[in-house]
């Protein structure tokens, strides 16, 4: 069990996806939230990944990117009291950049 | 000492190196944290994938970029106990490498083998 942070929208988004198992989540943060952003590319890379992992967005940095009402439905919104109790849940946390 | 290397039992360590030479510091500081832990006696071992594997290459000149030489760097993994050193297969795949080329001799594994890694390792850091 293992949670996933990636603060870009790069090819290491890619390969976190890439090495994720069912009981993982993955968490955007920071320019990592653009992956949520609702368009084609970013559908078809969130459809294609199990449902059993659990998918969270930060709150914050949707808002301070204006992106918070163009969401695609696979996340979770949670702030950072929210981080916190995750990371507390999960047996580690690996921050992809 | 309140260091956490000496008051803890050994921990297990997965470096991700996936960042190419000399274009940034992350490659370095991959290699500097693998060999810092190694000798503090952690069972580390390191992975290459993506551009990472550009690390690997024989014939660095990294005078021509003013840094020290990372291919040179990473024979020293081994002298200083760095348990295990693999390249990712559909990297080395992707970028036509032959393995038997590189720098150091490697382990080549699967990306589920390395789910298996990431999932056993204590603390995993990815550069």
């Amino acid at each position: 069990m293992i949670l996933h942070t990636i603060n870009k929208n790069n090819e290491a988004l890619e390969r976190c996806l890439s090495l994720l198992r069912e009981e993982d989540a993955v968490l955007l943060i920071e320019d990592g939230v653009y992956a949520a952003l609702d368009s084609e590319e970013n559908e078809t890379v969130w459809s294609n990944l199990s449902p059993d992992i659990k998918k969270y967005a930060m709150v914050n940095d949707l808002a301070a990117r204006g992106i918070s009402d163009r969401m695609l439905p696979f996340f979770e919104t949670i702030d950072w009291s929210g981080f916190v109790s995750l990371s507390l849940e999960y047996e580690k946390v690996i921050s992809w950049g | 000492m309140p260091s956490s290397f000496q008051t803890h039992a050994s921990q297990s360590y997965l470096i991700i190196a996936r960042s190419s030479p000399y274009v940034s510091q992350q490659a370095r500081a991959a290699l500097d944290i693998a060999l810092t832990a190694a000798a503090f006696e952690q069972t580390v071992s390191i992975v290459f994938m993506d551009a990472g594997l550009m690390q690997l290459l024989k014939g660095q000149q990294a005078d021509a970029a003013d840094m020290k030489n990372i291919g040179k760097i990473i024979t020293a993994l081994k002298l200083y106990e760095v348990n295990r050193i693999l390249v990712h297969q559909e990297s080395v795949d992707k970028h036509n490498l032959d393995p038997a080329e590189f720098v150091e001799a490697v382990e080549v594994v699967t990306g589920d083998e390395i789910k298996g890694l990431i999932a056993a390792a204590d603390q995993v850091m990815v550069f």
